[in-house]
């Protein structure tokens, strides 16, 4: 994470006083402020020209006041895959063109939340539950950027690491995995990677690390005995992106071996139509809204069907002819797409989540 | 008060050049000539003196133009004190106007432009334009205030309807040129709000992932040939002008509807007998409709159908589901 990106600390009153909220204003040399609503911090990056980017460089330490883990709220019409998430922070520091987040929050701000004990707190109830969990902390932010002035993967990895019915998914487009390399991870923690082309990276992707990059940083984690996953999500169709994907593909299992790889998903780009004009403001030589978009079922914009397909097809195709055995699964696609391009829909094997969760039970050892 | 006399002021002492209280858009004076000519000048203009005997025309800038086509020398005016404030003279050239005529949208914004130049506050500008005839609120006069800047030919667009104004303020927005281009392509297709807004997004959609300027597209072969087309009325030309739009922006959706629709052809459906796809063929549900007034129009319809079953493009359509 670009530390030097920060550049004002708001803090909660309630959480001023916490050891963790000390920590970190210490680590961070930047204005500090404390507030006693959540609305000053509101105005304040409200106020600015471009609250998205703003709100990236404004950090506010906070107490989570709903639960820490829920369901992912996935999409409505299309197959979903039923992992939970770990509420822990919101928002990013990176600034990819294409990001949901941008229009997600309203405003967009970095949050972290300090209420730690209610975190362990809800974490062990999950795990006295003993039922299969997937739970991820990047689905409102990204799972590593918080590295730099907190330990909290070391020790959400070592939590996980003594129980035996959930995993924990940490997804990144960073390479802040140095903490993670010593830790006794006991196969119970996925560290997963978002992929893209490299024209999509350096066209789309600000602040986020190169391909080679995160497949080092991949091949480091895979060495050092965690399972691997890959989402590559979102697909961005261009002239070109099939044989860009499909090479994306041959690099990362050069990189990663296949035995090594938990899961791969796939999800072509679809976004709320609210979300087009943030871009074409924020990045107005971004082309990734002008594809051939239509509605979808759940009300989002997505590629056009047969676009999508072929897409899919064609890296679905590459995948099983280099890791025959990994499975693949779609992020929001309905059966029709399932079947075209894997052959089957969820449904025949129990489900999406059933699929994941003996995947999961499998390479990663739960015992459920 | 206004404190003015009324005299009878040379032609030659009046600045015609100087049109910054011009609030009306049109330029002929056709109309008045005759008029006065029979009945003389009833309401004189305003006229402001100058130390170099060049007055300044607050209001009656085509009772000026009408009486120097009819040849007469000189006109009754009103002549206002050359210390007579920036505002009294806007607020006198708007209600000359607006007491006596309902304002095009340009004429609106001139007045509220002027006003807005010398007060520098929507919400003043609103109550005094208010005041003087027009009715205004403060959203409306930052909304409209700067119409008047556009280039001619979208003022000229936006007069004569061709335009309306959320477009028009679009075309504000957008480099002069290009402005112009569309404003030129309005005029000459006419069409509603809904497709102004279509041919816009289209047009820079395209550009923006072509890699094109806007103008580039504009001035394509093909639209050109559709515009310049004397073969084709108004509707045809904006009909085959958004057709191609379209294809141009979403080629594979276009196709793929053009397929759906020869295989339905080729199906021969009966009166009454409609096959739905799905919307944006993202789901893979279709559905026949079957429209009947009696049981005998039902058996014919329900025998039709029964025929199209085995039809080869109906399991084209079904089999493809479009992918």
């Amino acid at each position: 994470m670009q530390e030097a990106s920060l550049k004002k600390l708001f803090v909660d009153r309630r959480v001023a006083e916490t050891q963790e909220a000390v920590s970190i204003q210490a680590r961070l040399d930047i204005p500090a402020a404390i507030v006693d609503d959540a609305r000053e911090v509101y105005r304040f990056v409200s106020a600015s020209d471009d609250p998205v980017r703003t709100g990236k460089t404004v950090l506010f330490l906070t107490r989570n006041q709903g639960a820490f883990i829920k369901r992912c709220p996935g999409t409505r019409r299309y197959n979903c895959c039923g992992y939970h998430i770990l509420h822990i922070g919101t928002f990013c520091t990176m600034d990819c063109a294409y990001c949901i987040l941008q229009a997600y929050f309203h405003p967009p701000i970095l949050q972290y939340f300090i209420n730690r004990r209610d975190m362990w707190m809800e974490l062990q109830s999950l795990f006295q539950d003993k039922r299969i969990r997937r739970v991820g902390t990047g689905e409102f932010t990204d799972s590593l950027i918080w590295e730099q002035w907190t330990d909290l993967s070391a020790r959400l990895v070592s939590t996980f690491a003594r129980q035996a019915s959930a995993v924990l998914e940490l997804k990144t487009k960073t390479t802040a995995v140095s903490g993670l390399c010593e830790l006794r991870h006991n196969r119970k923690t996925i560290v997963a990677w978002s992929l893209n082309t490299p024209y999509v990276i350096e066209s789309q992707e600000r602040g986020t690390a190169s391909l080679d990059d995160r497949l080092t940083a991949a091949a480091l984690c895979a060495f050092r005995g965690y399972p691997i996953a890959f989402h590559f999500d979102p697909m961005i169709i261009y002239e070109g992106c099939e044989s860009d994907y499909c090479d994306v593909v041959v690099r990362m299992i050069s990189a990663v071996s296949p035995e090594n790889i938990v899961w791969i998903s796939l999800g072509s780009f679809r976004f709320m139509p609210e979300l087009k004009s943030i871009i074409q403001k924020r990045f107005p030589e971004s082309k990734v809204v002008y594809g051939e978009f239509v509605p979808g079922r759940d009300g989002k914009m997505r590629y056009f069907k047969p676009l999508r397909l072929a897409l899919y097809q064609r890296i679905v195709a590459t995948i099983r002819e280099l890791a025959p055995r990994v499975l693949i699964y779609f992020c929001m696609e309905d059966d029709e797409v399932w079947e075209k391009s894997l052959g089957f829909v969820p449904l025949q094997h129990g489900g999406l989540p059933h699929l994941l969760d003996e995947r999961a039970v499998e390479i990663c050892e739960l015992r459920p | 008060m206004i404190y003015c006399n009324e005299e009878l002021v040379s032609l030659s002492d009046i600045d015609c050049t100087d049109n910054t209280y011009r609030i009306t858009t049109r330029t002929d004076s056709d109309d008045l000539c005759p008029s006065i000519e029979k009945i003389g000048i009833i309401n004189p203009p305003y006229l402001k003196r100058k130390k170099s005997f060049s007055h300044k025309i607050i209001s009656g800038f085509r009772r000026i133009e009408a009486v120097r086509r009819i040849g007469w020398p000189a006109i009754p005016a009103r002549l206002l004190d050359a210390q007579t404030d920036r505002l009294l003279c806007a607020k006198l050239a708007i209600a000359d106007n607006a007491l006596q005529r309902p304002l095009n949208l340009i004429e609106m914004s001139r007045a509220l432009h002027l006003l807005f130049n010398i007060l520098q506050d929507p919400e003043k500008t609103a109550q005094t334009s208010t005041e003087t005839g027009l009715p205004a609120s403060p959203a409306f006069v930052e909304k409209i205030k700067g119409l008047c800047t556009v280039a001619q030919p979208v003022q000229s667009a936006v007069i004569s309807s061709a335009i309306s104004l959320p477009v028009a303020l679009e075309l504000r927005e957008m480099p002069e040129e290009e402005g112009v281009r569309f404003a030129a392509i309005f005029e000459s297709l006419h069409v509603s709000l809904n497709r102004q807004r279509e041919i816009l997004t289209l047009t820079k959609e395209i550009a923006a992932r072509e890699g094109f300027s806007v103008l580039d597209i504009l001035g394509c072969r093909q639209l050109e040939s559709i515009c310049h087309n004397s073969d084709l009325d108004r509707s045809q030309k904006a009909q085959q002008a958004l057709s191609y739009l379209k294809t141009r922006r979403f080629p594979s959706i276009t196709l793929a509807e053009q397929t759906f629709e020869a295989h339905k052809k080729a199906l021969k459906l009966a009166r009454g007998i409609h096959l739905v796809p799905p919307k944006n063929f993202e789901d893979t549900v279709y559905a026949f409709t079957l429209s009947f007034r009696n049981l005998q129009e039902l058996k014919e319809r329900t025998s039709s159908l029964a025929g199209v079953l085995t039809h080869p493009d109906l399991a084209k359509i079904l089999g493809s589901s479009v992918a």
